[in-house]
C-alpha cells in the first residue's frame, strides 16, 4: 500500500468523523429512548454475538464466516504442549520436539517419520550471555515446527515456563525472493476456497498491496516452552506454512521473549495483535523480557513429508445428514476432508424446513480416525466447519489430528462418522 | 473435539473484544444513523445492521488498531444508513460536480486530503469508502449499490485521480501524485 493509499483509507474514515463531529460529541451524553425490541435484540447480541449474527444471516442469502483452521490447528498444537509430559523419548528429534505426539507402541517408527520431515539446523547464537540454538525444523507441508534450546544464565527466579508467552516480538519471515510467489498462491487459493472470483488485475493488486508489508505472509507463528531445566529451556515455534514454494528459505527473528502477567481471575486467554502499521495492542500486562535478542536464524527447509491428496465422490451420510466427500488430504499431523452438505443448513435450529446439526452430531460425523497399512486404527480429534454460500450451497471441511504422528503414505483408509472410507477407491492427485 | 473446543475459546476472546467495541460506540453508531435517516425506528435498524456488518468482518475489524475503530464503525454506520435510504428509494441524486476547496494556510497534506474527501461528490466518496475502508470487491460494491461493476471500477479510479490531481495542483508531494 502506497503512502497515498494508506492516507486515503484513513482520510475517508477521518472525513466521516469530522463530518459527524458534533453528532458524535453529543452522542455519549445522550440517552436515546431505544425501543423495547431494540433493547431485546441488544441483549441477544451481547449475550452471543456470533449466534445473533448467524440468526440474522439465516434470514438472508449471505455468506457465513468460515473458521480459520490454520489458527485452530496451531492452537491445537499449543494445547498438546500441556499434554506432552509423558512424551516418548527415543531419539534426537523426540528430544528436540517433546510436543510431537509419538506412538507409545512404536516410538522408533514415530522418530523415523519425524526425522524424514525434519531439517537439522544446529545454529547457535549468543547475545549478552544468553545462548540460543535453533536445533531443527519439521514440516508436514502445512504446519511447521521449530525447536530451540535457550540457555539463559539470568532467567528470572519467578519465571514459569507454563506462563503464557508474549511472542509478538518473535517473527518468521520468508525470503524476499519467495514472498511474491507465496502470496500469489495464498491469495488465489483463499479466494477460490471462498468461491470469490478474482480477476488477474484484482489478484495482482492484492499481491502488490500485501508485498508492501514485510511481515506478509503471516504464518501465525507462536512460541511456547516445552521443557525447562534450571536455566535451560526447550522452546517450540509453531507456524502455518503451506508448501506454496519449493525449499522455503526462512528467517526466525527473536527480538524479545516475555511472559504475560497472570493474575487471579484471569480467563486464560492472552492476546496481542500488531496492526499493519506496527502498532501493538495487548489485553494483559507483560513482564520484562526473559530472553533479550535480537537473534536471527536463517535456514532453508530441505525436507518435508508432503501431504497426499485424494479426490472422489463419496457418500458419507450420517444419520439424517446427507454428506458427500470430494477430497481427502493426509498429512503427518492432520487429516482433512472437503465435504458438501446436500441439504439446506439452518445454523440456528429454528427453521423446521432446514437441517440443523448439533454439536454432538458435528463431532460424531467428523473425521475421527484412520487406518494404516499394518491394520492399526489411529484415533483423530477434530470437527467440521461449514460455510453457507450465497446460492444456498453448503460446503465444509473436516479436520482431525491423529493422536500420534503418521506417515501419509501408510494411510489406507479414514473413518468419517464411523464409516470406513478406503483411499484406494479414490484418485490420488499427485500420481 | 479439541478443534471445536478451541473454536469456542476463540469466540470467547472475540466476544470480549466485541463487547468493548459495542460499549464504546453503540450510541455513536446510532446517532450517525439517526442523523442520516431522521427516524429513530429506522436508525435502530441501521445500527443493528452496522453491528451485523462489523461481526461479519470481524477478522478485519479485530485487527484494527483501537484508534481506527471509531472511524471504521462510523463509516460502516453511515453506509448502512445510506443503503437503507437507497432501498427505500428515498435517496437523492448526489451532485457530481467537484468544487475542491483551496488549502488553508499551513494546512498539512493529510488535513488537506481530508478536506478534499469531504468535498468529494458523494457518489465517488461512498464507493471509495466501500473499496478502501470496507475493502469490498468491485463486484460486491456493484451488487450493493445496484450499479455496473465497470462503473464501480471507473469511479474508484476517477475518485483517486481527482484527489491526487488536486493535491498535486496545490503542490503537495504525496508519492507518485
Amino acid at each position: 500500500m502506497t503512502r497515498f493509499e494508506s492516507s486515503l483509507r484513513r482520510g475517508l474514515m477521518d472525513a466521516n468523523l469530522a463530518q459527524y463531529e458534533r453528532v458524535l460529541q453529543d452522542a455519549d451524553a445522550a440517552q436515546p429512548d431505544f425501543s423495547p425490541s431494540y433493547l431485546r435484540e441488544r441483549m441477544r447480541l451481547l449475550a452471543d454475538p456470533w449466534g445473533w449474527m448467524r440468526r440474522r444471516e439465516a434470514a438472508g442469502p449471505r455468506r457465513r464466516r468460515r473458521l480459520d483452521w490454520r489458527v485452530i490447528a496451531i492452537a491445537a498444537a499449543l494445547l498438546l504442549l500441556s499434554a506432552c509430559a509423558v512424551a516418548v523419548v527415543t531419539g534426537q528429534f523426540s528430544q528436540w520436539f517433546p510436543t510431537i505426539w509419538m506412538d507409545p507402541k512404536a516410538p522408533e517408527v514415530s522418530e523415523e517419520i519425524v526425522s524424514r520431515m525434519g531439517t537439522v539446523i544446529g545454529e547457535p547464537q549468543t547475545v549478552d550471555g544468553a545462548s540460543v540454538t535453533l536445533n531443527a525444523a519439521v514440516w508436514d507441508g502445512q504446519e511447521l515446527r521449530l525447536s530451540l534450546t535457550a540457555d539463559i544464565p539470568d532467567l528470572p527466579e519467578d519465571f514459569s515456563s507454563e506462563a503464557p508467552f508474549y511472542d509478538l516480538e518473535c517473527r518468521l519471515r520468508l525470503a524476499e525472493h519467495q514472498r511474491e510467489a507465496y502470496l500469489r498462491k495464498e491469495i488465489a487459493l483463499s479466494h477460490a476456497n471462498s468461491h470469490i472470483d478474482l480477476t488477474e488485475e484484482e489478484l495482482e493488486e492484492l499481491v502488490q498491496s500485501h508485498l508492501e508489508y514485510p511481515d506478509d505472509p503471516d504464518f501465525h507463528s507462536v512460541v511456547r516452552a516445552a521443557r525447562q531445566e534450571d536455566g535451560t529451556l526447550i522452546l517450540q515455534v509453531m507456524a502455518a506454512l503451506f508448501d506454496y514454494v519449493e525449499d522455503p528459505e526462512l528467517t526466525l527473528h527473536i527480538e524479545n521473549l516475555a511472559t504475560y502477567k497472570v493474575e487471579e481471575g484471569d480467563d486464560g486467554i492472552f492476546t496481542s495483535s500488531r496492526a499493519p502499521d506496527g502498532t501493538v495492542t495487548t489485553d494483559h500486562e507483560i513482564n520484562g523480557p526473559f530472553l533479550k535478542g535480537p537473534f536471527d536464524f536463517t535456514f532453508t527447509l530441505d525436507n518435508k513429508l508432503s501431504p497426499i491428496s485424494y479426490a472422489g465422490d463419496i457418500d458419507a451420510t450420517y444419520e439424517n445428514i446427507p454428506l458427500r466427500v470430494s477430497k481427502i488430504t493426509v498429512m503427518a499431523f492432520q487429516v482433512c476432508a472437503n465435504v458438501d452438505l446436500l441439504a439446506l443448513l439452518d445454523p440456528t435450529g429454528e427453521d423446521p424446513d432446514k437441517l440443523h446439526i448439533s454439536l454432538e452430531q458435528n463431532l460424531a460425523m467428523s473425521l475421527n480416525g484412520l487406518w494404516t497399512k499394518d491394520g492399526e486404527y489411529v484415533e483423530c480429534i477434530g470437527g467440521t466447519a461449514f460455510s453457507v454460500e450465497q446460492d444456498g450451497k453448503t460446503d465444509g471441511e473436516m479436520r482431525g489430528n491423529p493422536v500420534h504422528v503418521i506417515d501419509p503414505a501408510q494411510v489406507t483408509a479414514v473413518c468419517i462418522g464411523g464409516k470406513r472410507v478406503e483411499l484406494s477407491e479414490l484418485t490420488r492427485l499427485d500420481e | 473435539m479439541l478443534a471445536m473446543f478451541l473454536a469456542m475459546l476463540e469466540s470467547e476472546e472475540d466476544q470480549r473484544r466485541f463487547t468493548k467495541l459495542y460499549e464504546a460506540y453503540e450510541k455513536k453508531v446510532y446517532a450517525v444513523a439517526l442523523r442520516i435517516l431522521g427516524d429513530p425506528v429506522r436508525a435502530e435498524d441501521a445500527a443493528q445492521q452496522t453491528w451485523f456488518q462489523l461481526l461479519k468482518r470481524w477478522d478485519r475489524v479485530s485487527a484494527l488498531p483501537w484508534e481506527e475503530t471509531e472511524g471504521y464503525a462510523v463509516t460502516t454506520s453511515k453506509n448502512c444508513a445510506l443503503d437503507m435510504l437507497r432501498a427505500e428509494r428515498r435517496t437523492m441524486a448526489f451532485p457530481e460536480d467537484w468544487d475542491p476547496p483551496a488549502p488553508e494556510d499551513r494546512q498539512d497534506e493529510y488535513d488537506y486530503l481530508v478536506s478534499l474527501i469531504r468535498a468529494l461528490p458523494e457518489g465517488y466518496r461512498r464507493i471509495l469508502e466501500l473499496k478502501c475502508v470496507e475493502e469490498q470487491t468491485n463486484k460486491e460494491i456493484a451488487r450493493r449499490l445496484n450499479i455496473n461493476e465497470s462503473t464501480v471500477a471507473s469511479r474508484v479510479m476517477r475518485g483517486r485521480a481527482m484527489l491526487r490531481s488536486q493535491l498535486k495542483k496545490e503542490g503537495y508531494a504525496y508519492d507518485a501524485v
